[in-house]
């Protein structure tokens, strides 16, 4: 399972629920993550590299929130594998998966 | 029947002449009594002639010395008064006395007359002309003519007068703001242009969350929506773009949304003034994620300029300023309230920036 968050989701992913806007992390996960997770295949590729500005509220909302919605951490960590130029995207979204945010 | 005599018939006819006469001297006298009863009528209804209400806008639209700042801020306040108290009578923004337009302070002012248009739109709002060619070229460009219904004809021609552009939102939406800041991306690098949109997604996810969450102490009570707005402008080698929100500021947020960062600040400094806040805001969010460069909330904000040679930012929110350079000729704290958060970020053009991965 492949999912390019820029060219299926939107090119510039920001904000964190529904309410927020367009392309919010809420929306992605809900969308996204959650029917990619619920699918046949073990691991999920995500490309991050075409979406412009990535910043926390959106990745911990999108990622952190899978883990609110009762998936295990561990699990999550196996099964996305990512596809970026920058490794501290990655780093950033394993540390919302293994740590989420208590004050959202 | 007796037969009239011509003398007879002669005096009749002078009499009948008469009569007639003396009706239509009547009638006139009626008719002039008409119509000057009419125009005593028409005068007292009129509405009687209100003349415009001129507020001089200041020689120098700026939020960082604490004079020019103080007289924008008290412009500003004028302003808001008048909408208030006064929203029958005209008001001209007189700039014939102004000279230079600073980013920060000129977006000040944008928003706050676009607050005001959204607070009262009946107020008939007029401007005069800067001698100035170049600052009258800023005022066409960025739009405040058009909010004046003014029809000017100046061409905004200047090298960094046609780079100024507005975006206006309500919601967390980089797709605004990405043109804007996508058309430098021959001047200025990938890494860069991710961080400035990294950081205006941040700013409006903040402005959102936090800045709309209680009424504005600007004397309107009017909470209005969660508006915020951007401005980029290239000069001198550097972009610089600012993000605005009129909401209630940081220091007032800090306590209400941050109670432990607030009990922190406390232990540390007994009255922490709006600067500390800021400060202590930043701190927090740099080091929450344990990740070099990858701050949270306004930590991210500030983190756009980590790795980014001779990059700034400045963030002033109600009396208080951040300033990421050391040597800034400005007090973290000023006597006066902005009102709202104004974030700043100055990056050079045509240069690269750090590696990340490398640092």
């Amino acid at each position: 399972m492949k999912i390019n968050l820029g060219k299926q989701f939107g090119r510039y992913p920001a904000g964190r629920y529904l309410s927020d806007g367009p392309y919010s992390g809420e929306k992605f996960r809900q969308e996204f993550l959650i029917p990619a997770l619920k699918g046949e295949d073990d691991e999920i590729e995500i490309d991050l590299s075409e979406a412009r500005g990535l910043k926390s509220s959106f990745l911990e909302e999108a990622f952190g929130g899978l883990v609110r919605a009762g998936y295990a951490a561990d699990d999550l960590i196996r099964r996305f594998k990512f596809v970026t130029r920058d490794p501290s995207l990655v780093d950033e979204i394993r540390e919302y998966i293994r740590n989420q945010d208590q004050d959202s | 029947m007796k037969r009239l005599s011509k003398k007879e018939k002669a005096r009749l006819i002078r009499r009948q002449k008469r009569v007639l006469r003396i009706w239509a001297k009547l009638n006139r006298a009626i008719e002039l009594q008409k119509r000057k009863e009419q125009r005593k009528h028409k005068k007292n209804t009129r509405s009687k002639y209100i003349p415009a209400s001129r507020y001089y806008v200041p020689k120098v639209v700026t939020i960082d010395h604490p004079d020019h700042r103080s007289e924008l801020l008290t412009f500003l306040s004028q302003l808001r008064s008048h909408y208030k108290d006064k929203p029958s009578v005209t008001l001209v923004l007189d700039f014939s006395n102004t000279s230079q337009f600073v980013s920060s302070g000129t977006l000040l002012l944008y928003a706050e007359l676009n607050r005001l248009i959204a607070f009262d739109n009946s107020v008939k709002l007029r401007c005069t002309e800067p001698a100035n060619d170049r600052a009258s070229q800023v005022l066409k460009q960025i739009g405040i003519y058009k909010l004046c219904s003014n029809h000017s004809t100046v061409k905004p021609t200047s090298d960094d007068v046609v780079h100024w552009q507005v975006v206006q939102g309500k919601l967390v939406d980089n797709s605004l703001c990405a043109p804007t800041i996508e058309g430098f991306q021959n001047q200025i690098d990938a890494d860069t242009i991710d961080e400035l949109l990294g950081g205006l997604g941040e700013a409006m996810t903040n402005a959102i969350h936090h800045a709309y969450d209680d009424i504005r102490p600007d004397g309107l009570s009017h909470k209005g929506t969660s508006d915020w707005w951007m401005f980029s402008q290239a000069k001198n080698g550097h972009l610089s773009v600012v993000f605005c929100d009129l909401g209630i500021g940081i220091p007032t947020t800090l306590p209400l949304k941050r109670p432990n960062i607030w009990q922190k600040l406390l232990q540390r400094v007994a009255i922490p003034t709006d600067g500390d806040c800021i400060r202590e805001a930043i701190i927090e969010g740099r080091t929450r994620t344990g990740l070099h460069g990858r701050g949270y909330g306004l930590g991210n904000i500030v983190d756009v300029v980590e790795n980014i040679p001779d990059g700034t930012v400045i963030i002033y929110s109600n009396k208080g300023r951040y300033d990421s350079r050391k040597d800034s000729p400005y007090p973290n704290d000023y006597t006066d309230s902005i009102l709202g958060t104004l974030i700043t970020w100055h990056v050079p053009m045509n240069s690269l920036s750090k590696n990340r991965s490398g640092l």
